[in-house]
Parts: C-alpha cells; structure tokens; sequence
C-alpha cells in the first residue's frame, strides 16, 4: 500500500533536496523516503532504548560485555 | 559488505551502553543487514522473558528490524565444529546467507574465528575495520557512497526483455492497424514494463529494492503471457500471428522465475 503526503519545505532545504536528487541521481521522493527511513530508525531505536535500558540496569546489565556474559 | 548480526549485538544494541548501538546503525546506513529467522524470535524471547519487555515495547524493537533481511533457518545444519548447538545454527545461517561477515559477543565463537568457515569478529573488532578507508573495498561502494547491490544481478533477462519491449510495441501497432484497441493496450503497458522493472532492478538502493523490482518485473512477464494466449485463442484478429511473442514471454517466464529461484538460494 503506498501514502501519498504534502510536507512544506523551506526553500534552503527544497534546494538541498534538488541538489542531493541531482547528484546521486535519484528522484527527490526517493532521496526523502531515504532520509525519513534513516531518521525514523534512530527515532525509533532510541525509543526503545529509553524504555528497554532501565530494565537491563535493574538487572545490574549496564554494558555491551554485560549483555554478552548473560547471553553465552 | 553483508553483515550478519548474532542475538547478542541486537539485544545489546537496544538495551546496554557500549558500541552495539552504534554499530547497529552504521550497519544499517552503509551495508546490508542480514539476520536469520532464529536470530529474530530469539531477541524477541530474550527481551520479553529475560528483560521483562513490554508488548508495546517489543513492537517498537521489532520494527527497528522492518528495513533488515531476514533469511529462514537454514534446512541443513553444518557441522562447523562449533562447541553449542546454537552457535552452530548461527553459523550455518550466516553461511546461508552468504554474509561476508558475522559479528558476535559470544567468546566461545570468536575464539574460534581461526578455525571457522566464516569471518567471525566481534563488535569492535567490526568498527575498527569500517575504519579502514574505503578503497580498501572497492566493490562495497558505488561513487555516490551509497549503499547498494554490488552487481547486476537482474541475469540474462533484461538484455533479452529490451528486445521482447520492441517486438511488443510492433505487434502493439499491427493490432492497433486491426483496430483492436483494448487487448492491445493492456499487452504493451505489461509487456514493455517488464524490461522497465529489470532496469530499475540493476540500479536498485537496496537488496529489497533490487528483490521487489524483480518481482514486478515476473509478475508483469506472466501477465503479458495471459494477453498474448488470449488474443491468440479469442481469434479477436483474424490472421494474427503471435506465437513467436508468446513463446519470448513465456522464455522470459522462465529466465525470472529461475534468477528469484537464485536470489532465494544466495539469500
């Protein structure tokens, strides 16, 4: 299923946009679906992280050598 | 490069502080993440059982996976000479997958590394070698830095779809000359899209890109088979002759179905 939506750009950030379409030869909704799904992602991990990292701390797992002791 | 993460890089990415969070990042900005279907319901598992993580909580980490490429466990499981079970199913998915790399916590694993199938190394051991300038791997990076497939693996397809898209249009105008105008316009928006899709495929942003175009790509080669085999059983025009385009779909039919059969098999 595909959405279509109409975002307000100012006119510096329409012309980065036209510049990186232009340079990497990609469309300008291809360059924006790029960028959204990048930011989306760290959005999204560091919700995640905000709700998962306090119940690791409760189990005194503060560090990635933590995680890993625990898992093997 | 295609990187496989072990359970215990994503865990450690969503819930400790450390360079797994980065990682995960980077791996997902500038190469192709690639996971087994155990790897996916064993992070699940751990954050709900081990971690107390909440449904909600689980749907968000969950879809932090979404743009990852998830192979199935593997049928056949190696014997790599892994101590643990569990290792050797990570392994043998790696090696399924065809990562060039697998990274991992688990000592027992990295321990190994020398003696292993595949290049095993840890997190760090991961960064420090993104550091290495790129040149060092000329094949990982398009000019524009993006990540991408590496080659052209839309097959012998899409050289021999061009041809078919012109042998479509010149049946499209013998039709048109017979005045059938709704048969004919449904065979060229298909039969020409097909060579399109492949296009778009050879330059696909991604391995899904790449896997979603060429599955247009059949899906409109199969459906132009279906016009084709109409008008010739219909006998809407008389003295029209398309087998020799019939038998070009149904050729293509084959070459797509056997390159995804491949894509599966490299996946």
């Amino acid at each position: 299923m595909s959405n279509t939506i109409t975002v307000r750009l100012d006119d510096k950030l329409a012309k980065k946009l036209a510049h990186v379409a232009k340079h990497t030869g990609r469309t300008r909704s291809d360059v924006i679906r790029d960028a959204l799904r990048r930011q989306l992602s760290i959005a999204i991990l560091d919700e995640v992280r905000e709700e998962l990292v306090p119940l690791a701390e409760k189990k005194g797992i503060y560090t990635d050598e933590d995680v890993f002791r625990e898992l093997s | 490069m295609k990187v496989f993460l072990d359970t215990n890089v994503l865990i450690s990415a969503v819930i400790s502080r450390g360079l797994c969070r980065d990682l995960l990042r980077t791996a997902q900005e500038e190469h192709d993440v690639v996971v087994s279907q155990l790897v996916v319901d064993e992070f699940e598992r751990v954050l709900r059982d081990k971690f107390g993580a909440t449904q909600p909580a689980l749907g968000k980490a969950l879809m932090l996976l979404d743009d990852i490429e998830v192979t199935m466990n593997p049928t056949v499981v190696l014997d790599a000479g892994a101590p643990e079970t569990n290792d050797t199913l990570i392994l043998t998915a790696a090696i399924d997958a065809r990562a060039d790399v697998l990274v991992t916590g688990d000592h027992g694993m990295l321990a190994q590394a020398n003696v292993l199938p595949i290049d095993v190394v840890s997190p760090r051991g991961f960064m420090e070698r993104l550091r290495v300038p790129d040149d060092s791997y000329p094949s990982l990076r398009e000019e524009n830095g993006g990540p991408r497939v590496s080659e052209d693996r839309t097959g012998p397809a899409r050289e021999f779809s061009f041809d078919f898209s012109l042998s479509i249009i010149k049946l499209y105008m013998e039709l048109q000359a017979a005045r059938e105008y709704v048969l004919s316009k449904q065979l060229l928006r298909s039969g020409t899209s097909i060579g399109a899709n492949l296009e778009e495929a050879a330059a696909a942003s991604s391995r899904r890109d790449f896997l979603h175009k060429m599955t247009i790509a059949s899906k409109e080669a199969r459906e132009t088979v279906y016009w084709l085999r109409l008008l010739n059983e219909s006998h809407l025009v008389t003295d029209l002759d398309v087998q020799q385009q019939l038998d070009q779909a149904n050729k293509l039919v084959r070459l797509l179905t056997a390159n995804s059969k491949l894509q599966t098999l490299n996946s």
